[in-house]
């Protein structure tokens, strides 16, 4: 048909049959089988702002946080009469000096620097959901079953080493345009909704539907 | 049966606590086409009368009556002045054959039996009266109702999601349906359990297994627990962005509350029975509902010679109390109308019947066709 095209023709579509109405899709996903699929472009570029974001926020908080420790230094410092010397700034701007890699990988360690049975225990959604665990000091404090608490957090950019001895690596998340990757690589949170298989939540329930 | 889906049918139960089919068709009901228009115009009435409702609340901010988290508050008023758009609804209600009916509650969110009252009792009528008529035109409202609201969702994609701890399927099989109707109105679907929804923290949106952005989600999950899950204060963030159906608005309608709220506006009207909060009032014989009580689960009937009480989980979050109009029975059973509104008209009819005083869980489902005259 183009190449029959009459140019002195306008290019009307023929009167023909009405079209059979379109029909959507029906698709489904399951947890086993969907792979995520490439992230568009305009996303890649919308999650690195929103990471640059993030870190400049965090960068401001910190500021503002060395601004009110200052304060509060140097309104005893007068007492004392020392000079203001100033030291979280110099640990904030560690994290942009300091060549961070593009990717660092966060590996959750106890307080032995060895890693964790379970990952999830450096998980802030994960370890407030154990009932009787806390944080406190960088590390979360899980309960064990043999009793007393296990102490978690995560290693960023360690190497693992024999026995899953990490070394190197900062318990201090880095910021600014490093991607954070846990060995199970999520990024996403899941299961915000529902009930989790052995979740107590709710109870037993046949349906959630209408009475 | 189970070729057309039917996979769920828990058992019912009969008066003697035997088992029961929950599909029943050795038994169905009559009824005549004047009756059915009857009702057809009571259950638009009623319709709009909870419409009504929904903005007296809205405009007097009235959300303690129905026991709703302050923080909810804004969004169900921002839902309801956009009116983001609804798809359907289930009225349930009282009707003997004579009077007028009486709307017993209304299940506005997360109605269910609706593979039955849609599919199943059609093709039952098409076997066997296939000269009779039959009130039903549920499928083709809601093809009709998803090609309505496609211009006023974000795109042309819809998520379908269900709570895969239903361990019945019935959840599942439902969303199912409802996701080919939008289908056959022309919108792409995706369905996919509640569980796996994700949340991208960055990007602040919901994304399904793929990441893909969720535009508009159709949960087949209550929004009273939607709003009390951890990721409850993202979904309504994320209005309307994402849009979500039913709407938030409803919340106000899959409350009991709402049947106090439409006594106190229209006393005395022909298809309401008295209706208080919190305290049975004047009532001398009374149905206590939890505000959001499912399946028949703790309702608590006073009354002299009828005294009953069904257990359950719910209650936590106060109570109603509704005058005692006990169904009709008929050869030992207890029918209530499941009236169908599909966007603003009435669309069908579903019959559900118990031994009991309760439609519960235990209801077996009983087709009905209108015969020709």
């Amino acid at each position: 048909m183009t190449d029959t095209h009459d140019p002195d023709k306008p290019d009307v579509p023929e009167p023909d049959e009405t079209p059979e109405p379109r029909r959507g899709q029906m698709r489904f996903q399951d947890a086993e089988t969907t792979k995520p699929r490439e992230p568009t472009l305009a996303e890649q570029r919308a999650r690195r702002k929103a990471i640059e974001e993030e870190a400049e926020r965090e960068l401001q908080e910190a500021a503002e946080r060395v601004q009110v420790e200052r304060k509060a230094k140097t309104r005893r410092r007068v007492f004392i009469g020392s000079g203001v010397t100033v030291g979280v700034v110099a640990l904030v701007a560690t994290w942009y000096v300091a060549a961070t890699p593009d990717e660092v990988t966060a590996n959750c360690v106890d307080n032995n620097g060895v890693l964790a049975a379970n990952e999830n225990v450096c998980d802030e959604n994960y370890a407030r959901s154990v009932p009787g665990s806390y944080y406190s000091g960088g590390f979360w404090f899980i309960p064990l079953a043999t009793g007393g608490f296990g102490q978690y957090q995560y290693n960023y950019g360690g190497t693992v080493g024999p026995g899953g001895r990490v070394t190197g690596g900062t318990a201090t998340a880095p910021s600014g345009r490093t991607t954070v990757k846990t060995s199970s690589g999520k990024t996403v949170q899941r299961g915000g909704f529902g009930i989790s298989s052995g979740g107590s939540k709710g109870g037993s329930k046949g349906g959630s539907g209408g009475s | 049966m189970e070729s057309q889906g039917l996979v769920y049918g828990t058992p019912a139960r009969d008066g003697t606590g035997a088992a029961r089919p929950y599909w029943d068709e050795s038994v169905h009901y009559v009824l005549e086409m004047d009756e059915v228009l009857s009702i057809e115009a009571d259950v638009e009435l009623l319709h709009s009368m909870c419409l009504g409702a929904v903005d007296n609340v809205v405009i007097t901010e009235r959300y303690k009556d129905f026991g709703i988290p302050e923080w909810v508050w804004p969004g169900i008023a921002e839902s309801w002045r956009r009116r983001d758009p609804h798809v359907y609804g289930r009225f349930d209600l009282r009707y003997d054959g004579s009077g007028p009916a009486k709307l017993l509650e209304y299940n506005a969110d997360t109605p269910t039996s609706l593979l039955e009252a849609a599919v199943l009792q059609w093709f039952w009528k098409t076997e066997v009266f296939p000269d009779d008529d039959q009130w039903n035109s549920i499928h083709e409202k809601l093809v009709e109702r998803f090609t309505e609201i496609g211009d006023q969702l974000p795109s042309n994609e819809l998520h379908f999601t269900w709570s895969s701890a239903d361990p019945t399927g019935e959840d599942h099989v439902t969303t199912a349906y409802l996701q080919e109707t939008a289908a056959e109105s022309g919108l792409d679907t995706i369905g996919l359990a509640i569980e796996e929804i994700g949340w991208d923290p960055l990007l602040k949106r919901f994304v399904d297994l793929e990441e893909a952005p969720m535009n508009t989600i159709l949960k087949l999950y209550p929004w009273e627990w939607v709003i009390d899950e951890e990721f409850g204060r993202h979904a309504v963030a994320s209005l309307p962005h994402t849009m979500w159906i039913e709407p938030l608005w409803k919340m106000l309608l899959s409350n009991k509350a709402l049947l106090a709220i439409l006594w106190e506006m229209h006393p005395g009207h022909p298809n309401l029975l008295p209706a208080f909060i919190d305290d049975p009032g004047m009532l001398t014989e009374y149905v206590r509902k939890p505000r959001l009580g499912r399946e028949g689960a703790n309702i608590q009937i006073v009354a002299p010679g009828y005294e009953t009480e069904t257990g359950g989980v719910y209650g936590r979050e106060g109570y109603v109390y509704q005058a005692f109009d006990p169904l009709p029975e008929f050869d030992g059973y207890r029918p209530a109308l499941g009236a169908w509104i599909v966007g603003d008209s009435s669309a069908g009819l579903g019959i559900r019947e118990t031994a009991g005083l309760v439609t519960d869980d235990g209801a077996a489902f009983v087709p009905h066709r209108i015969p020709q005259t």
